[in-house]
């Protein structure tokens, strides 16, 4: 079964057209490199998968079922682009904010339970922030509030894991660290992973796929077949191409 | 006067129970509004609930009983129109002005501004009725049932609303509720503290816990205390030194959130 079938997708925003007759599977346990220049709907397109934004056109399935329809929300993590980072004051704890994700939709307070705390006492070991869980949101630095909000969206052990420019405003060691444990993930678990993304070449080396868009689907294949893709030369011009290629290697 | 014989007279008793739960709604509402960058709504639909008191008074109906539909119906109005063409602050703005211009249309049309209308502008906790304290215990009762219901909920969609939105949380229909239940608290609460002064019991306690609280419960827990204290505080002093209770109440709060500002320090 396909994590994710977009089928003929366009989402419009006020009169502007972002994402213009999109379609694509993600089949499971794909890693896809989503990426794209500024503006080119790569936000919106996600927004779009995760059933922020409606579609003006076409169908979006998870695992099967139209995201209208989809109820199994706890199979899907999700971290958008400085999420939650900017709430500057917000008073949660580092271990309350990880335990969102755990315990969404229950009713009335409640108290972790033991296996709850396992699961965000894991959570925070993967990323190295165990000793930060009784920090604020706001005394921790750029980089481990990324880890934070990366340990929130994987603490549900999901089957689908999309991660938007979670390498901004983090250090090379950190971002490092950060995609090593997206690809045990997507190796020992089979996790599905979209990660949105500028560094062409730096998600090459991690993803199985690379889905290029520019409010149409420009290109959606291999790293390897991105490189030498005649129509990506064309794109970039070969010398970008190249760069993008080899950069990291 | 001392505390031991203000105590004893039974409007100072309805003052102080009336007074304490809606400051206590007004904490916990105060802190989702703070961390929502919604802290002008209070203040708006003050003032929308001036032209609603106001329309009340001048067609002899009980003011509070006009009071909750119309507001409740404009604050569903502004969130629509927040949602799809309009800046939110630009939306209370103009629903502040029209609120106020048509409370003064009605004041004037009812003779000026009698005493009724100036009990409703700066607050009157002291006149507070047994019908309207058992009104307000009701109303508490079930928007705080409403509010632990969805406590979760609210908690992370205070975080992120759109996280909150991709984990399947019907982040539209708890603002909805939220919106409701906030238009409802604010009529209440101009009966306390004045139309003036609501926004007042609204930020302040929310204000002051976020100030010194670690967690989320425990703001919602300090805010609730120093705004249960500040009431408790205000009208035993204003009874004792003869000063408006709404002023003074707000006073307190000023003072608490002083404190926690030096403590964060």
């Amino acid at each position: 079964m396909n994590s994710i079938s977009v089928q003929s997708v366009s989402v419009t925003l006020g009169s502007t057209k972002v994402i213009d007759d999109v379609s694509f599977d993600v089949a499971e346990g794909d890693y896809i490199g989503l990426v794209g220049q500024n503006g080119a709907g790569k936000t919106t397109l996600i927004k779009a998968i995760v059933g922020i934004l409606p579609c003006s056109k076409g169908t979006i399935e998870l695992f099967g079922t139209k995201v209208e329809d989809f109820a199994s929300w706890k199979d899907i993590g999700y971290m958008p682009q400085m999420g939650g980072s900017d709430k500057m004051l917000f008073p949660a704890t580092v271990e309350e904010i990880i335990a969102l994700g755990l315990i969404s939709g229950a009713r009335f307070p409640k108290n972790l339970t033991k296996d709850n705390r396992h699961d965000v006492e894991i959570a925070m070991q993967s990323l190295g922030i165990s000793s930060l869980r009784k920090k604020l949101l706001s005394e921790l630095s750029g980089g481990q509030k990324q880890r934070v909000l990366l340990a929130k969206a994987m603490v549900n052990n999901p089957k689908l894991l999309i991660l938007d420019e979670p390498n901004s405003a983090i250090d090379t060691k950190t971002r490092e660290q950060l995609f090593d444990v997206l690809q045990t993930m997507n190796e020992k678990k089979k996790t599905t992973i979209i990660v949105i993304t500028h560094d062409i070449g730096h998600i090459g080396r991690y993803a199985s796929k690379l889905l290029y868009i520019d409010r149409k689907l420009i290109f959606y294949g291999s790293f390897k077949n991105f490189c030498e893709s005649k129509s990506m030369t064309k794109e970039f011009g070969g010398e970008t191409q190249h760069l993008m290629c080899h950069q990291h290697e | 006067m001392n505390i031991v014989t203000i105590l004893q007279y039974g409007f100072i008793e309805r003052a102080l129970i009336t007074g304490s739960i809606i400051a206590l709604l007004c904490a916990m509402l105060g802190v989702v509004l703070v961390l929502r960058r919604m802290s002008m709504m209070g203040d708006g639909l003050s003032h929308v609930s001036f032209g609603a008191i106001a329309l009340g008074l001048l067609l002899g109906i009980t003011p509070i009983y006009i009071a909750i539909p119309l507001v409740v119906i404009v604050a569903l109005f502004m969130m629509k129109l927040s949602t799809t063409k309009i800046y939110s602050d630009t939306t209370i703005g103009i629903m502040s002005s029209v609120g106020l211009a048509i409370g003064v249309v009605c004041a004037s049309a009812s003779g000026g501004f009698n005493v009724d209308i100036m009990s409703y502008l700066f607050g009157n906790i002291l006149a507070i009725g047994q019908t309207e304290m058992m009104v307000s215990i009701g109303i508490t009762l079930i928007v705080g049932i409403i509010m632990m219901l969805l406590y979760q909920d609210i908690l992370y969609i205070c975080f992120n609303e759109e996280q909150a939105k991709a984990s399947g949380i019907a982040v539209e229909k708890i603002n909805t509720v939220l919106t409701i239940v906030t238009a409802i608290v604010i009529v209440m609460t101009v009966q306390v503290v004045g139309i003036m002064l609501v926004s007042a019991l609204l930020l302040l306690p929310a204000a002051s816990a976020l100030q010194i609280a670690r967690g989320f419960k425990a703001t919602m827990v300090i805010a609730s205390i120093i705004g249960v204290i500040s009431v408790i505080i205000g009208v035993l002093l204003s009874v004792i030194w003869n000063v408006p209770t709404g002023a003074l109440i707000v006073l307190v709060n000023a003072a608490c959130f002083s404190i926690a500002l030096l403590i964060k320090k």
